[in-house]
């Protein structure tokens, strides 16, 4: 959908990786002319009890605390064209913890940890993705104004001890065969939402560090090891990956690359 | 003087007891010898009806154990397809006593199966639990890996349970000739191939079970001192007999023989119960009703009656807990909510 003077409106929603996108708004706006970007996210555990009633997205708790830039208590889908929904894990913790706490029996490598078949890991992978997908067209729908953006992984400094430290996520690290098999999940993320007429756009390649951690060039200032307690975040991207990854977006989407300053920007970045 | 029938009560009489009583809720039927809480640590194991009750114990969040599970939000049909979330570890049905007694001694290293790796179309599968793994798996040594962490998990289970409730599902058996070796399927049926050579069919007795069900208590105490039993029948006829008789005789005889045994056996040990799953499900006032179409397979109405016996009899108040304490369950992948905040808060300030 187009507004008068012909520009596509964008919805990014979701939980708090929302931020990311919102934190990159000015360089979207510059880099993406043609568009008009709204924004409306909430933390996930409000957004994941939001109501979703005739196309229009509510807190469900009307006391839920409101951030400055949500303006709105709601959000209505209906005047967008693409609808960008941010920060979905599809079990992404338990399917880390599946994978290093294992020994797939088909693969060379031992740790004496329980074994689990191929067969039985594929079934179990595509069972939890399979009820995040369930869960994502009961509560929206299969739109095709949809895309689903998986939230990102986390950040490579979460492998080193300290608080918040990623725990499944260093043990996994440590196997051999878990590139492979993260690999295999996010086929199967694809594949489920395809069969589920969803779109989805798994996390760019750019900005990873290896095949399931994000680069820490992403961190939020001040949430390394060394903030306060409570601060420590390795999981929330900052404003260059907002904008990396919706430059991205708007390409596969779209088709779409940014202007002008922007661009040199995107270069830059992409290197 | 009057008859000694006098000053019975009315469980004590078929017309008062069962043909005037409403079958899903007769009363008396189950007089517990021991408690069991929800605290408790249950060990189950046994043929199909079995699961059923595993399921209902983990559905009211009772300490059922179970030691090979992922704990994951994976569908529960998907686990069971591969032998998870049914038993206490991943055994698989066990459906007659000396099956089980094998496997504790086997997982104690006091003893090796013969056969016990069949093949199906080219894949291997554990002979001693052959629908864990329903497409094979690609090597024999897989199967001997898995089953090595499995005999482990077996152990743990009995050595962190408090009671253990088993039914009894057969007494027909399939074994191997030279090494007595029993199977949980007849070979050539979900694997494996049927030589008259190596196999032979086997249909046990009173004494023999008796004998088992004696043994099987004794070791169970050895490696957990303490441990008590709660034996059951299982209400599922056989599917199918190799005894050469009438597939209902021998279901008869095959129920006699398993009740008797858990009955003599409940009644020498205190620390044994018998918990009659078995007669509310086949009490002709019930007129067939818990069994499905095919009179083999219990219905839902049969299991919610079988276990609202065991519930009322142990935690009558159970249902009220559960709903008062069955809070929304956080999930561990959502974002912590402080740093999803931050988050949000810091992209305000932008």
């Amino acid at each position: 959908m187009t507004d008068k003077r012909g520009e596509q409106k964008v919805l990014i929603v979701g939980s708090s990786h929302t931020g990311a996108f919102y934190t990159a708004r000015e360089r979207i706006k510059t880099g993406f002319p043609g568009l008009e970007v709204s924004y409306f996210g909430m933390p996930g555990r409000i957004f994941s009890e939001a109501l979703f009633e005739n196309g229009i997205l509510r807190a469900a708790d009307a006391k839920a605390r409101k951030l400055a830039w949500m303006d709105r208590p709601e959000i209505d889908f209906a005047p967008f064209s693409l609808i960008i929904q941010v920060g979905e894990r599809f079990t992404l913790n338990h399917v880390m913890r599946l994978m290093a706490f294992h020994d797939v029996l088909e693969e060379a490598e031992r740790s004496g940890r329980a074994p689990i078949s191929s067969a039985a890991l594929t079934a179990f992978l595509t069972s939890m993705v399979q009820s995040r997908v369930d869960h994502i067209v009961d509560r929206f729908g299969a739109d095709d104004r949809y895309c689903i953006l998986p939230a990102p992984y986390p950040l490579a400094r979460s492998t080193t001890p300290g608080p918040k430290h990623e725990y499944g996520l260093t043990a996994l690290s440590q196997r051999g065969f878990a590139d492979q098999w993260m690999t295999r999940y996010e086929a199967i993320i694809t594949t489920r939402m395809q069969a589920a007429g969803l779109d989805v756009f798994l996390q760019p390649h750019e900005t990873r560090a290896g095949q399931f951690m994000t680069q820490d060039r992403y961190a939020r200032p001040g949430t390394d090891i060394t903030a306060p307690e409570g601060q420590v975040d390795h999981r929330h991207m900052n404003s260059d990956y907002g904008w990396q990854v919706f430059c991205a977006l708007a390409e596969h989407r779209l088709g779409l690359t940014p202007e002008g300053d922007a661009l040199s920007t995107q270069q830059k970045m992409t290197g | 003087m009057g008859s000694p029938y006098d000053t019975l009560p009315a469980s004590a009489f078929w017309r008062s007891g069962v043909a005037e009583a409403e079958p899903s809720a007769i009363k008396g039927l189950y007089l517990p010898k021991f408690p069991i809480t929800r605290e408790t640590k249950i060990m189950t194991a046994g043929s199909c009806f079995a699961q059923h009750v595993h399921r209902a114990l983990v559905a009211r969040n009772w300490a059922v154990i179970d030691t090979e599970t992922p704990v994951a939000p994976i569908a529960r049909e998907v686990l069971n397809r591969f032998g998870y979330g049914l038993y206490s570890a991943r055994y698989g049905n066990i459906y007659t006593a000396r099956q089980m007694l094998q496997l504790l001694r086997e997982a104690l290293g006091e003893f090796t199966p013969a056969e016990p790796i069949w093949t199906r179309e080219g894949r291997y599968v554990d002979a001693q639990r052959p629908n864990v793994e329903p497409e094979g798996l690609e090597r024999p040594e897989h199967v001997r890996q898995a089953r090595r962490v499995h005999l482990r998990r077996v152990l743990r289970a009995v050595k962190e349970a408090e009671v253990f409730v088993f039914t009894l599902g057969l007494t027909e058996v399939w074994r191997h000739r030279d090494s007595g070796t029993v199977y949980p399927t007849a070979p050539g049926t979900l694997a494996g191939d049927y030589d008259p050579e190596h196999y032979e069919f086997h249909n046990f007795t009173l004494p023999e079970l008796r004998k088992d069900l004696e043994q099987l208590r004794t070791l169970l105490v050895l490696l957990r001192p303490g441990i008590r039993m709660v034996l059951t029948v299982s209400p599922v006829p056989l599917t199918a007999t190799a005894s050469g008789k009438h597939v209902m005789v021998s279901t008869g005889y095959s129920k006699a023989v398993l009740r008797a045994a858990a009955g003599e056996l409940a009644d020498s040990y205190g620390d044994v119960d018998y918990f009659p799953s078995y007669e509310l499900i086949t009490n002709p006032a019930a007129q067939g009703r818990f069994y499905k179409d095919n009179l083999r397979s219990v219905t839902d109405e049969g299991v919610a009656a079988a276990m609202s016996m065991f519930f009322q009899a142990h935690d009558p108040k159970g249902a009220a807990y559960v709903a008062a304490n069955t809070a929304a369950q956080g999930d561990e992948d959502e974002d912590d909510d402080l740093v999803c905040e931050e988050a949000l808060i810091e992209a305000a300030r932008s």
